[in-house]
């Protein structure tokens, strides 16, 4: 059977569309995992055969006697959600080969899910491994800049400025003084086929670029923002707002790089916002509105202003 | 269809080559793998059956040790027959996984050529990495050479994909002096060992599609001490008799006889070294040599490591009156692995021998047949003492002064 | 037991020879080793490989050996490895040098008195194979000294065994291997 595209017409369709994640789970309230999972699995009808790392997904969807996934799902461990489901891609190619298969006319999406922890820091090797061998899957890292599981360490995808409980801001400090890792670039450099930034808040551009993964053959990383209402500190019912000033101040641009080669901007805001307003709105730079780090907003402004300018020209230079 | 193989009734293989023709003889589904001296051959070698048509499964070299068990876990839990080949600092880097592999029930099979474990770094042959291994929940079997390397393999597969069984099985040789020592082999067909094994029967199979399953759950204190004594209680009361008969089956295919303990000259036997790997056969030819001179010497080779075959042993040493447990691995701060649980099999029973430890072969370190023949002589002494005569732990064959603890 | 301990560097095929040698032993219905002493040492170190043989099953997996033959593959080996060790009265050297036997004993003191055996393996692999893998001619020499199987059958195995190779590299060992037979002295 070749899989179709799903049609999606309206976000009221898209939420209440197959069911294979449950709203049963123990993640926090106002989570946007939760979100972003729905919304890659509802991207599409065909099987799924997940994995997780370690982390926020895995310990709130499958605590014995129960599981949240009404879909094939397995957890190993914090590094190696990517290589779990590059083994399982290989078992199929390997059943197919063999005419092993128990529904031979179906051909599952293979998915692995990983915080930032497991994608940025401790399962980097992993991801960067199924990559180089061009495993058919898609990671998807749930990136809420901080390991959120574990009650609020930095990672390699915590921005200068943010306090978190490894990297506090104090008398002394302002909290985190390393700029993220790019992700996005990394992951293109790889030559991967489809890498996509991505926003629960702006759906449409994301069920268009998961099912433009699903529809790639080889691997695709998708690097999804998902605001921690527990560790960024805004109130949970703002998750979605949090994620619009996420990208209309473009701290996080949305855009797809093809092949390596091709960007995209897939989202450009009509109203830019100011960096400000996004760092205002979480609790997690709250001191750098004082006298003392207040400088750090500017650095904010304009590093963001050189990436989103960085990002147009390569663009428009298709390299 | 992989092509087939007419091998000669002996082949002329080391005990790297052998496991490479049981993978393929068992046609494994997946291979997800990384090299290390002194397994390399192993996956070289089974690439090279590859890229030839003699399998057609799907063969994947993956960037790390920790990545190609985290493949195979993959793999196996979506339904098929997965093994993978490694030693030493590969066997430790994969070590949080093979706890994983355990616990998830899936039925791996890893060849392991046993290797020291550095620093300093060394690439010859101890326990050391079987020994860390230990704990993991894996059923772990012994070979001695390269013939039981190939028979082993099969037996393993048998075994850990029992579904009364799901439990992952390492086939362990010594690095070198069994990986790279090429011997006479006795094969079987590429027929006859797949019937052996038989078909891979998934169970819990992430393939099937109509049947979504969850592999890895979390537990907390709630229920991790009912699943890991679950694990435990298939390991101790059905993996010992699933391997009695698969090595039953095995002896009436091929005539070729296992046994949990191996013995040799056991009977009358008054003192007794008992040992792992290539050891044990040099320690056999030494009590040959012995019984010639009339001394009552005898030993035990451990073939399955894990699970412990503490009644089996038990059995056989009952009326032993001095006993060298031998240890291929430092203990680091106690007596060896062996001496312990040799004490804690014999402790409740009425056998009281006398018990020493011996720690030799560290980084591929010779054990000659003299060094045994001064451990038979402790022993004898021990005997006729009645009480150890010697320290409890003595290192052999390390040069310079003695070394000896307890 | 027959005990054969080869002296070689890495490159040069002592490990391949000593398997070589096992595979073809291993026909006529003998149980046989071939091992070698392995270190992480590249191609041009000095090292060891052994071959036991015997009409029991081989249990012993010591290391140690005290040879009935040597095998010298490489000519400076000689000056600079030990290869006297653990040597028995009747121990046999065959050792890969341009000299003559007498010349060679007068160069080694250590072999004085000694049952040595001379033929140069590198020049013969060169002539025949056209590189220098002095291991196939030297069990060409073994054949000649041990007389442990007629030519013929010896070769075929050979063919047999190097299969794998392209049919000129496999014709020019057989030729290599007949001109150590014939030039060991």
């Amino acid at each position: 059977m070749m899989s179709e595209i799903k049609k999606i017409k309206n976000l009221k369709e898209f939420s209440t569309s197959a069911d294979r994640f449950e709203g049963a789970n123990l993640l926090c309230p106002g989570c946007a995992h939760s979100i972003i999972v729905r919304e890659v699995l509802n991207a599409t009808n065909d099987d799924l055969i997940l994995a997780a790392s370690t982390g926020c997904l895995e310990v709130c969807t499958a605590v014995y006697p129960y599981t949240s996934w009404d879909a094939s799902w397995i957890h190993i461990g914090f590094e190696n959600g990517s290589t779990a489901v590059a083994g399982a891609e290989a078992m199929y190619k390997a059943l197919k080969k063999k005419g092993r298969l128990k529904q031979p006319d179906r051909k599952p999406k293979f998915v692995a899910f990983g915080g930032d922890g497991a994608t940025y820091d401790i399962g980097f090797q992993w991801i960067s491994g199924c990559f180089e061998r061009g495993h058919d899957m898609m990671y998807v890292c749930l990136d809420n800049e901080v390991y959120a599981n574990t009650g609020g360490q930095r990672s390699s995808s915590t921005p200068i400025g943010s306090s978190a409980t490894t990297s506090p801001a104090g008398r002394t400090s302002y909290g985190e003084k390393k700029n993220k890792k790019d992700m996005m670039a990394i992951m293109a450099a790889h030559g991967a086929p489809y890498v996509a930034q991505v926003s629960p808040s702006k759906w449409k551009d994301m069920v268009a670029k998961i099912q433009k993964g699903f529809a790639t053959e080889g691997p695709v990383f998708i690097n999804a923002v998902s605001p921690c209402t527990t560790e960024w500190k805004f109130s949970p019912e703002d998750t979605i707002s949090i994620a619009d000033l996420a990208t209309d101040s473009l701290v996080f641009p949305l855009y797809e790089i093809i092949n390596g080669t091709e960007l995209n901007i897939t989202y450009r805001p009509k109203n830019i916002i100011p960096v400000r307003d996004y760092l205002g709105a979480q609790g997690r730079f709250k001191h750098l509105f004082t006298k003392q780090y207040e400088y750090l907003i500017d650095e904010w402004q304009t590093r963001v202003d050189a990436k989103w300018e960085a990002l147009q020209r390569r663009e428009e230079a298709r390299v | 269809m992989a092509e087939t193989i007419e091998l000669r009734d002996i082949e002329v293989w080391d005990g790297n080559m052998a496991a490479s023709q049981a993978l393929r003889q068992v046609q494994v589904d997946v291979v997800a793998a990384y090299p290390i001296t002194p397994s390399t051959p192993i996956v070289e070698n089974y690439a090279n059956f590859e890229a030839n048509g003699y399998v057609d499964g799907e063969f994947v070299m993956v960037e790390s040790e920790h990545a190609a068990m985290s493949g195979c876990i993959g793999a196996s839990a979506a339904g098929g027959r997965v093994a993978t080949a490694t030693s030493s600092q590969g066997f430790a880097l994969m070590v949080e996984t093979l706890y994983s592999a355990s616990g998830m029930r899936l039925p791996i099979i890893l060849n392991v050529a046993n290797r020291a474990l550095g620093a300093p770094l060394n690439v010859n042959g101890d326990h050391s990495d079987m020994y860390l291994g230990r704990d993991s929940g894996w059923i772990q079997l012994d070979a001695y050479n390269p013939q039981h390397v190939y028979d082993l393999n099969f037996i393993a597969f048998k075994v850990a994909e029992d579904h009364d069984v799901r439990l992952p099985a390492m086939v362990h040789q010594d690095g070198f002096m069994t990986s790279h020592t090429a011997q006479g082999v006795h094969t079987m067909t590429d027929e006859v060992g797949y019937g052996f094994v038989g078909e891979f029967q998934p169970m819990n199979d992430m393939l099937d599609l109509d049947h979504p399953v969850t592999h890895g759950v979390q537990t907390e204190e709630d229920w991790h001490f009912e699943h890991k004594a679950r694990q435990q209680h298939a390991l101790m009361t059905v993996a010992l008799p699933k391997i009695e008969a698969a090595f039953d089956a095995f002896e009436k295919l091929t005539g070729r006889r296992y046994n949990l303990v191996e013995t040799h000259q056991m009977e009358d036997a008054e003192i007794a070294v008992i040992c792992m790997g290539s050891s044990v056969e040099t320690a056999m030819e030494v009590v040959n040599e012995l019984r010639a001179q009339g001394i009552k010497a005898g030993v035990v080779g451990i073939r399955v490591f894990r699970p412990w075959p503490l009644e089996q042993l038990a059995q056989v040493l009952k009326n032993v009156k001095a006993i060298g447990a031998l240890d291929r691995s430092s203990p680091h701060g106690s007596v060896g692995m062996l001496f312990n649980e040799v004490a804690g099999t014999l402790f409740n029973t009425d056998a009281k021998p006398v018990l020493t430890n011996y720690i030799y072969g560290l980084g591929g370190r010779d054990l000659t047949k003299a060094h045994l023949v001064g451990i038979f002589n402790d022993l004898k002494a021990n005997m006729d003492a009645g009480k150890p005569t010697t320290p409890l732990q003595q290192y052999i064959g390390l040069r310079g002064p003695k070394l000896s603890f307890f | 037991m027959l005990e054969i301990r080869w002296h070689s560097r890495a490159g040069q095929g002592a490990v391949t020879g000593a398997k070589g040698l096992a595979d073809v032993v291993s026909t006529t219905g003998k149980h046989v080793q071939a091992f070698a002493f392995y270190g992480s040492a590249k191609r041009g170190a000095a090292m060891t490989a052994y071959n036991r043989v015997d009409d029991q099953v081989i249990m012993n997996h010591e290391k140690f050996m005290a040879p009935d033959y040597v095998l010298v593959i490489d000519p400076a080996l000689v000056y600079v490895a030990d290869f006297t060790a653990f040597e028995k009265p009747d121990t046999v050297y065959i050792i890969t040098t341009h000299l003559s036997t007498e010349e060679l004993v007068a160069s080694q003191p250590k072999l004085q008195g000694k049952k040595v055996y001379t033929v140069d393996c590198i020049k013969i692999s060169q002539e025949t194979i056209g590189k220098a893998i002095p291991n196939t001619p030297m069990l060409g020499a073994l054949m000649k000294v041990s007389g442990m199987y007629e030519m013929d059958f010896f070769k075929e195995n050979m063919i047999r065994v190097l299969k794998k190779l392209p049919q000129k590299i496999i014709d020019a060992n057989m030729i290599a291997i007949q001109r150590a037979y014939d030039e060991v002295k």
